[in-house]
């Protein structure tokens, strides 16, 4: 991130701490486009055609974002909670583009790696687009469950930062975490077996 | 459901989540009384909290959990009044159990009733989005590797089409992944090289043939119960790449997870790097597995970080964690793990001799 794009990012989230109007909005556009821009960067630069690395290439660019982005504590909370709805947003429009340029037939997963280390089993890889249909439905029954599984997913937040990004116990974070993977588990066995 | 009916599933799962599975039965029974769709839904939530899948970090007891999973399946399937993963009709077999699966394959045991022996089918379900050329193309594979016969690789039976579905039959072997019967058995150095120099006699055969594995793994390596090694899926890497390709279907599911035995010309895609040393390579990773229980690339963060790494060669030497291992062990550990394909061991044949005149030295220590 350059100094401009820096400067950027921190006037954004003072002006979010103040709660000025849309800044949260505006911060999200913000880091929607340059978490893409790096993205497509690092695609284009270092290991051309390779479409199926995207997912990882994208994690890499975001915490390299998170990094350089010096914000002291609450701070990086909300702005890795930003980042995470970020990330979702970037990893479904890639997924429905992908499908989009394939046109017909069936639809093929892009797939997000959980836990970021090459897993041998498929129970770590959960396909973009079911997942996200899951979050929004999960939303709308508890809008916090859904919020945490995306801060813990889309951005690997701990227990603690996701606590503290959305002011709540760590106790109660660890409650809804237990309870919304369970239900998204059922939600992706009822979408996918079907 | 709205939002009341949400949060009172979420207050009562997180009430009965740490109980035992028959206490919660019979505690939920106890708090919701007649609400049989309340008592359902918490019932399929926490059946699903003791299943594995969606984990965030890993599990290091994951064979611990595993074991509650066939268990809460059959659990499931039986309160559910649904049956077990429906097998595909393919005539002339009998498909009895599901023993594998991967991202478009499926391994069930079955009988030949015609031959009327035991064996494993793989069906793959590729016709719905492939040409006929590509399938052709798979077959042609399949059929290279069925000409192999060697007593250390399983045997290609048959191949066929049977409506949507490809399959191929193969010598069913009952065994062990070869880490594993290692670990179990707690094999000593001299044991593992002895076993390792069968493997690599099997893949000499191939080589002689000009076939390729592509994707030697742990898992694609069966021990029988007696010691005896097979080597699974020969050609299969390949066969299943031109459909992929064609198909222009995204690497993700199956490319993910077999990075870790992968060498580093396959990782970031050289096709034309690949050939024998690449199979060398991967046995290379698996010989190092197997002596030390590590592996030489370190592959925490991302899978991005890693494809680096594998790229600049970053190796560590078996040593790190094994400091008595003689100094012959190592260097053809390393040479096998050599970045460039030209600086390793040219065939597994080149391999098996240096692997021979280690155990003879072995022996006569």
């Amino acid at each position: 991130m350059n100094d401009e794009l820096q400067d950027q990012t921190i006037q954004l989230l003072k002006a979010c701490r103040k709660l000025e109007g849309s800044a949260a909005d505006a911060l999200l556009n913000h880091l929607y486009a340059e978490l893409k821009a790096v993205a497509s960067r690092q695609l284009r630069g270092e290991l051309p055609g390779h479409e199926w690395q995207t997912t990882d290439v994208v994690h890499e660019a975001f915490l390299k974002l998170m990094d350089q982005a010096q914000i002291n504590c609450t701070d990086r909370a909300h702005f890795l909670a930003l980042s995470a709805t970020a990330m979702r947003r970037l990893l479904v429009d890639h997924a429905r583009h992908r499908n989009r340029a394939k046109r017909g037939g069936d639809r093929h997963r892009v797939d997000l790696l959980i836990n970021h280390i090459p897993a041998a089993d498929t129970n770590q890889r959960v396909d973009v687009i079911a997942l996200d249909e899951g979050l929004n439905t999960l939303a709308k029954l508890n809008e916090r469950q859904a919020k945490i599984v995306e801060m813990r997913y889309f951005s690997g937040m701990t227990i603690d930062e996701t606590a503290a990004a959305l002011d709540v116990s760590p106790r109660t974070v660890k409650g809804d975490w237990r309870l919304a993977r369970a239900w998204l588990k059922r939600y992706l066995d009822e979408t996918t077996t079907a | 459901m709205n939002h009341e009916r949400h949060q009172q599933v979420t207050d009562l799962f997180l009430q009965l989540c740490d109980l035992d599975p028959d206490t919660q039965k019979n505690t939920l029974t106890e708090l919701c009384g007649d609400d049989c769709e309340l008592i359902e839904e918490v019932q399929t939530l926490l059946l699903q909290d003791r299943m594995p899948g969606l984990e965030d970090e890993v599990d290091p007891n994951q064979s611990h959990s595993e074991q509650h999973v066939e268990e809460s399946l059959e659990n499931l399937d039986d309160r559910l009044g649904r049956g077990k993963i429906l097998a595909p009709t393919i005539t002339g077999y009998e498909l009895t159990e599901l023993i594998g699966q991967g991202g478009v394959s499926q391994v069930w045991r079955a009988s030949d009733l015609i031959k009327n022996r035991e064996v494993a089918i793989k069906v793959h379900n590729l016709t719905a989005f492939s040409s006929e050329d590509a399938l052709t193309r798979f077959e042609r594979e399949i059929k290279l590797a069925a000409s192999l016969d060697h007593p250390h690789i399983a045997t290609i039976y048959d191949s066929g089409k049977d409506g949507d579905i490809y399959y191929y039959t193969l010598q069913l072997i009952k065994g062990k992944r070869l880490d594993i019967f290692a670990r179990d058995r707690e094999l000593h150095d001299e044991a593992i090289l002895r076993l390792f120099s069968v493997v690599c006699s099997a893949v000499a055969h191939a080589h002689a043939k000009a076939i390729i594995h592509r994707d030697l793994k742990p898992s694609n390596i069966l021990v029988s119960p007696k010691g005896h090694p097979y080597v699974l899926d020969f050609g299969l890497a390949k066969a299943m790449e031109g459909v992929m390709k064609e198909a222009s279907i995204t690497m993700e599911g199956d490319i993910i997870g077999t990075l870790e035995f992968m060498a580093p010309e396959q990782a970031v895609g050289e096709q034309q790097k690949i050939g024998m040393a690449t199979d060398i390579y991967s046995l290379g990773l698996i010989l190092y597995r197997l002596l030390t229980k590590n592996s030489p690339i370190d592959s925490s963060g991302s899978r991005y970080a890693l494809l680096k790494r594998m790229q600049n060669g970053e190796i560590s030497s078996p040593t790190q964690y094994r400091d008595d291992l003689s100094p012959d062990i190592v260097r053809v550990v390393m040479r096998c793990l050599e970045r460039e394909p030209e600086d390793r061991y040219a065939s597994a044949k080149e391999l098996n001799k240096d692997l021979h005149s280690i155990i003879r030295g072995l022996r006569f220590k």
